[in-house]
């Protein structure tokens, strides 16, 4: 992706192969940010898809300085926009619950970046934030990895800071207790 | 506990930006449907709202306008010609126990004792009495000879209030009132609309039919000079009277030359017109437009400063060479072939005035220095870029303020309009000093500008 903002600014003009290249660099991206708040991989997916409908609608918006960082700046930008339109899924069902497994097929533990070990144990620490409910799994997903603040959170999705920061305790002693049940089984 | 959760924090952290997910189930064409299905929804393109701001320019312009212009007009009808009341020696009367010395000024008389007011003369052969004045006329001139002689007062010189269409009637109303027969018309004035001067001869037969009938005073409008309403006319009680008369118009006529030429002080107005401006001598697509407020004083009748304050749109087209790529935030690998440029900006000129001539309608020039104020800059360009060629649009606001970047020239002819107002016709041109706006370019500008102002005495 060299020269981004120029293709950027294509994109802005509706240029079609840079929307489709910025599409296809930024796809596993994206997805890996939404299937952490959407249970289902297909619902992930589509999520990811209206994502992009939305980036390339308001990317004109998208505007940096800093010249030297416009990737780093480009993907905190998409970023945020992924987890609005994930968020705004997660309140499609009414934060509900959702049961069923996880299909082997969604993982790529051949990833080759991974060692294997650090390949399962991800998909394994990604699993147990999936099993948290709906509320704890988004405020923890939004506070512990993708780094906004409880003010944020809580106007994201519309409660109180004391409620944020509540839902995160909570989520943490749960994965806490699910990291422990895990070391017991393998043990 | 924290450190634990902070190990953790950290741990899902990693997990969660590296976790290995499937991620081959891409579908461009479902996003690629959908951007196309919205493209579908948009609205049909409206006028830009930048044209209506330009009327909103355009009616806060005419504000200040119609304001000097009403009050202007206002003032100006306060004021009257300055008349002289010549006292007429009568023929057969005993001589005046006190007469004024010759020039000297004393207060009008009272209303009541003025027969026939300045300027009222149209209507009065719908007057009952003059209805009846008109029936004896024919006595009258058997009375009065001369009475053509009068009437033909009328070529050029008896201007009734500045309305020549009107002074034949006035005059043919003064005459008859003159040859009225039998009714002594003693301490009356007689006054007459319109000037004397360069007819002293028909004035002074105008002088005589005055006497014949026995009027008292004539008043004769002073040719050219003005006086603020209410104050007294020279009367002119010793022969010669027309001398006289020349002495008193030419002294008030100085009086106002003299004012006229310490004319100093401050003037404001509005301008704006059309403006049209280009990168390097290239070529101009669209005109862009100024307008705003001016405010200047006047050192002496030839030179005066001036500054203005303008909320001026350019638009410019340029060759993507004389575009600064790196103040515009554009990558170096970008190759942009054209740009069409506008930008707002408040434009603050300061300049030295020159007048040719030291009368209200003259031709001027002017030079001084013009400093912009960025609000906006936008730019529509073609661009190529990794072996893509695209059209981009970009948008700066507040993008830099430069101070003193322009020198302008202009040069025009002002003239008087009504009262203390004066329109300008101002040819300009803008030479770069500086570069400006966010791509750095030499802008030159040129057009006209029209602008109304009022001078504050």
């Amino acid at each position: 992706m060299d020269n981004l903002l120029n293709i950027i600014d294509a994109c802005a003009n509706n240029n079609s192969a840079c929307q489709k290249l910025v599409y296809e660099h930024y796809y596993g991206y994206a997805l890996k940010i939404v299937f952490r708040y959407v249970y289902r991989y297909e619902k992930a997916v589509d999520v990811v898809n209206d994502g992009f409908v939305k980036v390339f609608r308001n990317i004109n918006r998208f505007v940096t300085d800093d010249i030297e960082h416009v990737e780093r700046r480009f993907m905190g930008w998409m970023k945020k926009i992924m987890i609005n339109v994930a968020i705004d899924e997660l309140r499609r069902n009414n934060m509900l619950a959702e049961i069923g497994g996880i299909p082997e097929h969604v993982w790529n533990v051949s990833d080759r970046s991974l060692s294997p070990d650090q390949a399962l144990l991800y998909k394994e620490l990604i699993s147990l934030i999936k099993q948290l409910p709906p509320a704890y799994r988004a405020v923890f997903n939004m506070v512990v990895i993708d780094g906004l603040t409880h003010h944020e959170v809580a106007g994201l999705l519309d409660i109180s800071v004391g409620t944020s920061k509540s839902n995160l305790s909570r989520a943490r002693v749960l994965l806490q207790k699910h990291i422990k049940d895990l070391e017991a089984s393998v043990i | 506990m924290k450190y634990i959760d902070n190990d953790m924090d950290e741990l899902f952290n990693k997990a969660g930006q590296d976790y290995p997910l499937n991620t081959d189930h891409k579908n461009w064409d479902a996003v690629y449907k959908a951007l196309q299905e919205d493209k579908g929804d948009l609205p049909p393109p409206q006028a830009p709202k930048n044209f209506n701001r330009y009327y909103l320019l355009l009616f806060l312009m005419i504000l200040p306008m119609l304001y000097i212009i009403i009050n202007n007009r206002y003032q100006y009808t306060q004021k009257d010609n300055v008349s002289a009341t010549i006292i007429i020696p009568p023929a057969e009367q005993a001589p005046n126990p006190n007469p004024l010395p010759a020039g000297s000024i004393r207060p009008r008389p009272a209303e009541a004792d003025i027969a026939t007011p300045l300027g009222s003369t149209n209507n009065d052969a719908e007057r009952p009495d003059k209805q009846d004045e008109a029936k004896s006329t024919g006595a009258a001139r058997q009375v009065l000879p001369n009475r053509q002689s009068v009437t033909s007062l009328s070529t050029g010189e008896y201007s009734n209030n500045n309305r020549p269409v009107e002074k034949n009637v006035a005059l043919a109303a003064r005459s008859d009132e003159l040859v009225k027969s039998g009714e002594p018309v003693k301490n009356k004035i007689f006054t007459v609309t319109g000037s004397y001067q360069n007819n002293s001869e028909r004035l002074k037969t105008l002088v005589q039919d005055a006497q014949t009938a026995q009027y008292s005073y004539l008043t004769v409008p002073l040719a050219g000079v003005t006086q603020p309403f209410g104050k007294p006319a020279a009367i002119i009680s010793e022969p010669p009277v027309f001398k006289a008369l020349h002495d008193a118009a030419d002294l008030l006529t100085a009086k106002q030359k003299s004012k006229a030429l310490q004319r100093r002080g401050f003037y404001y107005g509005v301008k704006g017109g059309p403006d049209f401006s280009s990168i390097k001598g290239q070529q101009v697509k669209q005109a862009g437009a100024a307008a705003g407020i001016l405010a200047g004083y006047k050192l002496n009748n030839r030179w005066s400063i001036e500054l203005a304050g303008l909320w001026s749109n350019k638009k410019y087209y340029t060759d993507g060479k004389y575009f600064d790529k790196s103040s515009a935030y554009m990558p170096s690998t970008v190759q942009i072939y054209y740009l069409d440029g506008s930008c707002d900006m408040i434009e603050l000129p300061i300049s030295v005035m020159y007048r040719f001539s030291e009368r209200a309608n003259t031709f001027f020039v002017s030079a001084g220095l013009n400093s912009y104020f960025m609000k906006k800059e936008s730019y529509d360009y073609l661009a190529q870029a990794g072996g893509v060629e695209y059209r981009g649009y970009r948008k700066y606001k507040n993008s830099g303020n430069h101070i003193f970047s322009n020198m302008q020239l202009s040069g025009g002819y002002q003239f008087k309009i009504l009262g203390n107002i004066n329109l300008r016709i101002e040819p300009y041109v803008q030479v770069p000093v500086q570069k400006v706006g966010i791509g750095n370019m030499p802008i030159t500008s040129m057009g006209v500008h029209l602008g109304i102002f009022r001078n504050i005495r």
